[in-house]
């Protein structure tokens, strides 16, 4: 056994009333990748708070390298070497890639004038860039980045402040497969150098990729510390949800009805060439290619948040070539976006107000709100998408990230006309069993007739759930496949082969299913 | 039976919890106006009348209309700066129109609040249209509406009005003045639109998260726009009310008063981010600024100490509010 790098004995930790953390033991050993899994609310982002310096233990003892350590700040935690990558990035927005990486600490052409040195700073952030693999302009701005290039940025600030701990907070959850993998290859490369890395996921499918050993948590306790490879996938959601809840299974394939309720033809915007494909009643279809392919524009363009420069949208029969949110809303097309804070709910309001915002016409008679009708559809709302605890006056952001998703599907589930729901990765940052209901949830929307079009980079989730999926390349639909019993990796493969496989791989595949 | 019994007693004690939770600071506010109240009636001479109490609301009625628009444009997370030039310039332009040009006082004054909402509509139209900040907008508006009434009256007061046009500002219905009860139903009025009809919804969540709110289908721009013509239309009936109580179309009055009226917004508890705030909390504010200046003036304290005080009230409210929204130690180094 080698020494360890951080112990941490017997943590307590307490909000108020509310016990967060149990009597955590916990231990990571250098070049060792520690994966941390529970639901939301297990006590796992407290915990790494607390290596952090953003909350202080209220009893216990951390060891960092064999002797006790205070870490009362994130400066301190920083000079002991410890540094983490939150699930919700911290960059800043109007800076630039390097400048982001190097921030509070620039590369100086001279001392005295303190003037920053900006071609050393872009040259050492285009190595770092490097060794992860991607091809990002140093100076590009932070807002211009799409989401998981934002990470691929945060990781490289991470990296670059040459850790000793390394904390990955869903590092994955915004990357796709490519990413995903690249990702992966930087974190074997730290663990070669000694690094520890503590890893906190909810795909569980990838654990085996990189990491050594695994800690469950549930309800602020370390209930089982084990390595990679002792238990198996259920067991480990066994351990996290409790024995009675039950991981989502695989739904029957939908009986399809051929009503075509969405239809694109020769779709074009800015960012997306030629989109054509339709979209059934009862049908959940899947849209996935890389980050930046164009996935969720598709949905903008159909929402009418992007102008279409050619081509048309139908919708039950009516033809749009200039939709708009507000018609697009009245011929019953929801929309959940991808960045659930800063476009999905209203800060500050409650939990009702955020359901209903949508559904005003159908809540008031020409002048005043029916509060009636209100708390019909909030019930409605909270019913159907288990929102829990039922507190709709209490405002949104004190519920979890699972808790809000639900109120912002509620959001379109009570518009009466609903006939197409667009969602942009409505299980990002979502864990297990928050993500099994909204499964189910879509199960029951589809019965009742309603069409999903689902963007996805979590491919596990849409050969779960979905009919058929269209793969995208730079902005064109490059394949589709039916989703007929497909695996992740059958599905992965289509996406990586993109274009150039198209046609061939497609009659490949129906015809020679088990070869690929 | 007895289990039922308990269980329904929780649930009503935590809602009159839930109702002092969410209203505390406008409750925290009326504690503070109540304690002021008790202190100036212990040391100010002939402060707790009736004439003065009647007195002290005909004199914040100005300010409070204004401040019911104010209110709507805090919470989308805009400003408007121009008011108090706006005041002065209606109160110009409705002396110009009525004595120099000699239309009818009533539909002189119908133009006056017109060109008031005109005005609002061009800071929301730039805002809209090209995202030039309210706050820029608003801060030409307000050289320019003062270089207007300046212009149009050469300096001096304009008079006389008709006799009939003083019960707007001076008129008495019952023991009540007119404007008091005109500034009532327009806040009994304004509460309903802010909390039970859809407009209101949607200011708030324009000024909540307006990406969000758009996506919801809210026509973003068409509320903010109206929030600036409603408040431009009250600045104008401001000017016209201001008019009638000095019987003269004036081109100095109304100095600042953007300032008293972002106060008394502030002080009833609506955010500056948006998203938050009512018509009640703002009209305790304005209510609070009045008898602030009503008690002062009669205690005798100078002029000047009245805007030291007013100025520093401001500020302490401001601090209030951050005490409880981040605890006495202020906002932690955390990340959260």
């Amino acid at each position: 056994m080698p020494d360890t790098l951080l112990e941490m004995k017997k943590i307590c930790k307490n909000f108020g009333p509310v016990h967060v953390l149990k009597e955590i033991d916990f231990t990571l050993f250098p070049g060792e990748v520690h994966a941390i899994l529970g639901s939301n609310g297990a006590g796992k982002s407290t915990l790494v708070k607390m290596i952090s310096g953003a909350y202080q233990a209220d009893s216990g003892e951390i060891l960092i390298e064999g002797s006790p350590a205070k870490i009362e700040s994130t400066q301190m935690a920083k000079d002991l070497g410890v540094t983490i990558v939150y699930q919700e990035f911290s960059l800043f927005n109007h800076l630039s890639v390097s400048e982001n990486i190097f921030a509070g600490r620039f590369p100086l052409k001279s001392k005295v004038l303190k003037t920053i040195d900006y071609d050393e700073m872009h040259e050492q952030s285009k190595k770092l860039l490097q060794r992860v693999g991607v091809k990002i302009n140093p100076k590009t701005l932070i807002e211009n980045l799409p989401v998981g290039e934002q990470q691929i940025v945060e990781i490289c600030k991470a990296i670059s402040l040459e850790a000793k701990i390394l904390i990955l907070d869903e590092p994955t959850s915004a990357l796709n497969a490519k990413e995903t993998e690249k990702l992966f290859e930087i974190v074997r490369r730290l663990k070669e150098s000694g690094v520890g890395i503590i890893y906190i996921t909810h795909r569980l499918n990838e654990l085996s990729e990189i990491c050594d050993r695994i800690s469950v948590f549930r309800d602020g306790k370390n209930v089982g510390t084990f390595n990679v490879g002792e238990k198996t996938i259920s067991e480990m959601v066994d351990l996290m949800l409790g024995t009675n809840n039950k991981a989502h299974k695989k739904k029957s394939l939908s009986s399809k009805k051929p009503q075509k309720v969405l239809s694109l033809r020769n779709v074009h915007t800015k960012d997306i060439s030629n989109i054509s494909f339709d979209l059934c009643a009862g049908e959940i279809l899947g849209i996935t290619g890389q980050m930046g392919s164009g996935r969720t524009e598709i949905m903008k363009a159909i929402f009418g948040y992007e102008t279409l420069h050619q081509g048309e949208i139908e919708i039950d029969g009516k033809i749009f070539t200039n939709p708009k949110q507000k018609t697009m809303i009245k011929h019953g097309v929801g929309f959940v976006t991808e960045d659930r804070k800063s476009e999905g709910i209203l800060q500050g309001r409650s939990v009702k107000e955020n359901i209903v915002i949508s559904i005003m016409n159908q809540i008031s008679n020409k002048i005043f709100l029916k509060t009636t009708l209100e708390e019909k559809y909030t019930n409605m709302a909270i019913n159907q998408t288990g929102f829990f605890p039922n507190l709709p006056e209490k405002e949104i952001e004190y519920f979890s990230g699972g808790n809000q998703q639900k109120a912002i599907l509620g959001r379109w589930l009570v518009l009466e006309n609903l006939k197409v729901l667009l969602l942009d990765e409505p299980t990002r940052g979502i864990d297990v069993g928050a993500k099994g209901q909204i499964y189910d949830l879509m199960e029951g929307i589809v019965e009742k007739g309603i069409a999903v079009l689902i963007v996805s980079s979590d491919l596990e989730e849409l050969v779960q759930i979905t009919d058929r999926i269209l793969i995208l390349e730079k902005g064109q639909i490059v394949n589709e496949i039916e989703n007929d019993n497909l695996s992740v990796n059958e599905l992965t493969t289509a996406i990586m082969e993109g274009r150039n496989g198209t046609t061939s791989y497609r009659i490949e595949y129906e015809g020679n299913k088990q070869t690929i | 039976m007895e289990q039922q019994a308990i269980v329904l007693n929780t649930k009503e004690t935590s809602k009159l919890f839930d109702f002092f939770k969410k209203n505390q600071n406008i409750l925290g506010l009326t504690g503070v106006l109540i304690l002021l109240i008790i202190v100036f009636s212990i040391i100010a001479p002939n402060f707790l009348t009736t004439s003065n109490f009647i007195d002290v609301f005909r004199q914040m009625s100005m300010i409070a209309i204004i401040a019911i628009g104010m209110t709507m444009v805090i919470i989308t997370a805009e400003i408007d700066l121009s008011v108090g030039s706006l005041v002065a310039a209606s109160s110009a332009v409705l002396g110009y129109l009525s004595i120099v040009m000699g239309l009818n006082i009533w539909v002189a004054i119908v133009l006056t609040i017109i060109m008031g909402g005109i005005s609002g509509w061009t800071i929301g139209f730039l805002r809209n249209r090209y995202g030039i900040p309210s706050f820029i907008t608003s801060l030409g508006w307000l050289s320019v509406w003062r270089g207007v009434a300046y212009l149009i009256t050469g300096g001096f007061p304009i008079a006389p009005f008709p006799t009939s046009f003083s019960f707007i500002g001076s008129g008495f219905i019952g023991p009540i003045p007119f404007v008091v009860i005109l500034m009532i139903a327009l806040y009994i009025l304004f509460y309903f639109i802010l909390a039970k009809m859809p407009f209101g919804r949607y200011v708030y969540s324009v000024g909540s998260n307006i990406k969000a709110a758009q996506l919801s289908g809210v026509d973003v721009a068409k509320v903010k726009t109206a929030v600036f013509v409603i408040t431009g239309m009250f600045a104008a009936l401001a000017g016209v009310i201001l008019s009638s109580r000095l019987m003269s179309g004036n081109p100095t009055v109304a100095n600042g008063w953007e300032l008293d009226v972002i106060a008394a917004v502030i002080i009833g508890g609506t955010s500056l981010a948006g998203g938050k705030g009512s018509v009640i909390g703002t009209f305790i504010g304005a209510l609070f600024i009045a008898i602030l200046t009503n008690g002062m003036v009669l205690m005798g304290v100078s002029s000047y100490m009245q805007l030291v005080v007013k100025g520093s009230i401001i500020v302490i409210a401001v601090i209030i509010n951050a005490i409880q929204i981040y605890g006495i130690k202020g906002m932690q180094k955390d990340i959260s």
